[in-house]
């Protein structure tokens, strides 16, 4: 069960470390790039809200809730390409 | 990346901060529960993101009649991330609205206005006044012909104040009535007046909050683990930064979903229809009534001290009742006027919108005012009589229904997958369905579009009913909650 935690936690930084680093990459100009800037910091906060969960309640943490979390990002990140482009 | 370099680096930081030794006091465990006890907060994150957003607006932006409507329309166009950070301010400043309504109708309901919280919650409702204010300044500011219209609406109905109050207050907001005028003083009152006044309040609020702590559940009989007090450090705050993470996603994610464009710019002449906010669509629905339009004036003063008579009524609530000793399941009927207002505000502001540049009929009026009133005080008259019981220990057999959790023995991960799967799918049946309803409420759709939304709709909120149902499972909320509402009914 540890090590299935520090899984999940490391899955997650490493998901939110690339979401983050797109946000250097968009033209902070254009308003279709400004919505992929708002997608991308959207998910990478809910990471974060993620990585505080899971580390908050160490491995009692419900499954239940990472795979809404997942799930809303995945959900963000397809709105973000609809809208805007990546 | 190991548990105890984590441990670490938060030792350390609260070695420096001294997050353990915080003033703040500790929350007692049942509020991390539930996230309602935490409304107010959100809103005051709400506030404090609309401030963040509208300090960066504040550079770009002109408060001249001639180039405000400009200056909006280059932030959106030119400034790096404008269009984004102003829909930041916008959903933050609506949002904070909402939640303050939230956070307003919870303390009725659980009567959290109780000794010793009486100033508590004339201080709350002040910030709520002082919220909606922010909201009616900053409409004008884009100076937009709908904006100005919808101001204009507003000083109409401060003249039907007694004087001298509405001719000071006339003059405080408009000062002699030109344009120029108007509008610094609107962005005064909504970039330095309204915050700092919010900002006081808040203190104040955050003092007594912070002698009297969270205000007791409902529930006499919590359990002692749910009543231990946990600390500020690290348990609060963790809890805090989900909360926040999350509502700044929603308020980044609704910014893609719909972006604000730009409306028309107000020039003298133009003729436009008066719409006001969403949080002021009910008043403008009462006000243009066919029966008050009849009588003219005086109809609209009546309105105005009607208005005015209620909202002092719940400010000074905890003076004005006599029975909040009582467990609001004891007082159905006090439920009642607060889930008939609730339907009132949403029925009203649906009629102001559905009938915009026309009148209400009166027989609308009356029937959308007294339907509902008929239905829930009768509900509740039912609920103080117990004319009908539920059947016995239906809640308890409730709370044993088997659902499957993903956590129970190893990890399917097929079975992950399709609960991911099945929660987008419910997500996006909910944002379907509102655009759908949305579409046949005001582009005439036709009927079998809203049918197919009202099914999306069914199906998104059997899902999240499941999901809530599966949390509250893991948490031994369904079972207490049964047996509490068994036994106000009598039958437990």
């Amino acid at each position: 069960m540890v090590e299935r935690t520090y899984i999940v936690l490391l899955v997650l930084l490493i998901v939110q470390a690339i979401l983050t680093g797109l946000v250097w990459m968009v033209n902070p100009i254009l308003v279709t790039h400004q919505v992929a800037a708002a997608g991308y910091i959207a998910s990478s906060l809910l990471i974060l809200a993620m990585i505080v969960y899971v580390y908050y309640r160490g491995d009692d943490y419900d499954q239940e809730w990472i795979a809404a979390g997942v799930g809303m990002i995945v959900l963000i990140l397809l709105l973000t390409y609809i809208k805007g482009g990546f | 990346m190991s548990k105890s370099f984590l441990k670490k680096f938060v030792d350390w930081l609260d070695e420096n901060f001294g997050f353990t030794r915080t003033i703040l006091r500790p929350a007692p465990e049942y509020s991390l529960r539930n996230p309602s006890y935490w409304l107010g907060a959100i809103a005051v994150v709400a506030f404090f993101t609309a401030g963040a957003a509208g300090i960066i607006l504040l550079q770009y932006y002109d408060p001249h009649p001639d180039n405000a409507w400009e200056s909006v329309s280059r932030i959106m166009i030119e400034v790096p991330f404008g269009n984004l950070i102003r829909n930041i301010h916008i959903y933050s400043a609506f949002s904070m609205i909402f939640i303050a309504f939230l956070h307003f109708m919870r303390n009725y309901f659980t009567l959290a206005y109780r000794r010793p919280r009486e100033l508590m919650w004339i201080v709350g409702m002040l910030m709520g006044l002082a919220t909606l204010m922010m909201g009616f300044t900053g409409y004008l500011l884009p100076w937009y012909a709908l904006s100005y219209a919808a101001v204009g609406f507003g000083i109409t109905i401060i003249k039907q104040l007694p004087q001298p109050i509405s001719g000071f207050l006339e003059y405080l907001i408009s000062g002699y009535g030109t344009d120029m005028e108007l509008l610094r003083r609107f962005y005064t009152f909504h970039t330095v007046l309204l915050p700092a006044l919010i900002i006081i309040l808040l203190a104040i609020k955050l003092h007594i909050f912070e002698v009297h702590g969270i205000t007791e559940p409902l529930r006499r009989d919590l359990p002692e683990e749910e009543r231990k007090l946990v600390p500020w450090f690290p348990n609060v705050f963790l809890y805090f930064v989900i909360i926040v993470t999350t509502f700044i996603t929603i308020i980044l994610t609704a910014s893609i979903i719909y972006p604000f464009g730009l409306h028309e710019k107000y020039t003298p002449g133009v003729v436009t229809i008066p719409m006001p906010e969403w949080y002021f669509m009910w008043t403008y629905a009462i006000a243009k009534t066919e029966f008050i339009e009849a009588f003219g004036e005086t109809g609209f003063k009546l309105f105005v001290a009607t208005l005015t008579i209620i909202t002092l009524i719940f400010i000074f609530l905890p003076f004005l009742d006599r029975w909040k000793d009582k467990h609001p399941s004891e007082r159905p009927f006090f439920i009642a006027i607060g889930v008939w207002m609730i339907v009132e505000l949403v029925l009203m502001t649906y009629l102001a919108w559905i009938t915009a540049g026309t009148y209400i009929p009166s027989e609308i009026a009356i029937l959308s005012i007294t339907i509902p009133a008929i239905i829930i005080f009768l509900a509740a008259y039912v609920y103080s009589r117990k004319i009908v019981k539920p059947p016995e220990l239906v809640w308890e057999k409730f709370s044993k229904l088997k659902v499957s959790r993903f956590s129970e023995g190893s990890i399917n991960s097929k079975r992950y997958v399709w609960n991911i799967v099945r929660f987008m799918i419910s997500i996006m049946c909910a944002g379907l369905s509102f655009r759908i309803i949305y579409g046949w409420l005001t582009e005439g759709i036709g009927s079998a579009w809203m049918i197919f939304g009202l099914v999306l709709l069914s199906i998104s909120t059997l899902e999240s009913l499941r999901i809530i149902y599966i949390a509250d499972l893991s948490s031994q909320n369904i079972k207490n909650r049964s047996r509490s509402l068994e036994r106000w009914w009598g039958i437990g």
